[in-house]
């Protein structure tokens, strides 16, 4: 079949439909008067959520480390409390970033810059987690004190800083490959097995694709 | 310009085929077909407001369509809300048409559901004889790119229909 034959079935489609679509304008109706009606409304509440409790929980944080900072025997304690918090404000930051980001998003931009944008909001969740996974070391650290480095020397080199610098590796590690090209990796689908990543790791598939689609 | 309820109602009556075509080619099934097309004639009732009249409406229209469809294409969970379950917002009457074309029409649908998203909307703007120019802006890349792509989907496509004969 040549390609003005192709033309010309889409078009004969095309006078089929003239004959046959009718609108139903009473739901036409009804969706002029609805407000709410979103695609992004789900992911945009969640957000909303995750904001929420992130800022909340930070609250909580930053008011035990405020009961906190005047014992210096908590020294460690306080560090690791500080980190954690930092860590905390920063992963709900990115999720505030989100928000303004799905805001920003608007169907009448071009498909490659929409999706693009759509896509990349979605794998940004991705992110958060490498975040979070940053603070593993000051669930080593909490309970370090000036007692243990000087009385129990050994307890401290031997056990204690070995666990952290596993802590921090391991942090580290996740921090640098919870990303897109490990998708095809064991550990990292055991990880993200989930319906609800599903979704997340096909955007970031689709980010690929769109990449590969820009690129003539 | 002004841009009342009844402009709308005129402006997707007159593309209500384009609307049906695009949620037809990103949905093979019924209920999700019918969200999607909710979906579409929401969103475009929502950025009507905003519609710039030095652009061109067909560029707007094939821009929200086709990325309404293509986001709902990749969701997981397609159910969305859908107001007055089991109507339908584009009715589609019965009509006879001869067999060779059903056929022919089939294997059409067939070829463009096995294609890529992004693919797809590139052969369906293709097929409704868009400029290549207003093609690019739609879609964000170069009229050179949109010439090399369609080049190979219609290549793809010439093979199979010859593979069928």
């Amino acid at each position: 079949m040549e390609n003005i034959e192709i033309i010309n079935l889409w078009k004969q489609y095309d006078e089929k439909l003239e004959k046959s679509l009718s609108l139903n304008q009473k739901i036409i109706a009804e969706l002029q008067q609805q407000k709410a009606k979103n695609a992004l409304k789900p992911a945009r509440n969640y957000k909303y959520v995750a904001v929420f409790v992130g800022v909340i929980y930070s609250a909580l944080i930053a008011w035990f480390l405020y009961q906190l900072t005047t014992v210096a025997s908590f020294f460690f304690m306080n560090i690791s409390i500080g980190i954690h918090l930092i860590i905390t404000i920063i992963a709900t930051l990115m999720y505030a970033r989100q928000l303004v980001l799905i805001n920003q998003i608007d169907c009448s931009d071009n498909i490659v810059q929409m999706q693009q944008k759509m896509a990349s909001l979605q794998n940004s969740t991705l992110k958060v987690i490498g975040v979070c996974f940053l603070q593993l070391p000051v669930f080593a650290t909490w309970n370090i004190s000036f007692e243990l480095i000087f009385n129990r020397p050994w307890a401290f080199w031997l056990i204690q800083v070995p666990i952290v610098a596993i802590f921090t590796y391991v942090g580290i590690w996740f921090y640098k490959n919870i990303k897109i090209e490990n998708i095809n990796k064991r550990w990292f689908r055991m990880m993200f097995w989930g319906s609800e990543w599903k979704s997340i790791l096909k955007s970031a598939q689709f980010l690929k694709e769109i990449e590969t689609f820009e690129k003539a | 310009m002004p841009q009342s309820k009844e402009d709308f109602l005129s402006i997707i009556d007159a593309n209500k085929r384009i609307i049906f075509k695009i949620c037809n080619s990103y949905c093979k099934n019924a209920d999700d077909r019918e969200d999607l097309a909710q979906e579409v004639i929401f969103q475009l009732w929502r950025s009507w407001s905003s519609f710039n009249a030095n652009y061109k409406l067909s560029t707007w229209m094939y821009r929200i369509t086709l990325n309404v469809a293509i986001s709902f294409y990749r969701k997981e969970r397609k159910t969305t809300e859908t107001v007055l379950m089991g109507d339908h917002v584009i009715e589609i009457a019965d009509e006879q048409i001869e067999e060779s074309l059903e056929t022919n029409l089939n294997a059409l649908q067939q070829f463009i559901n096995e294609l890529k998203p992004l693919d797809k909307a590139l052969m369906i703007l293709y097929l409704e004889e868009k400029p290549q120019k207003e093609i690019a802006e739609i879609m964000g890349i170069t009229s050179t790119n949109v010439a090399t792509k369609i080049g190979r989907i219609k290549e793809q496509l010439k093979q199979k229909f010859n593979n069928q004969e």
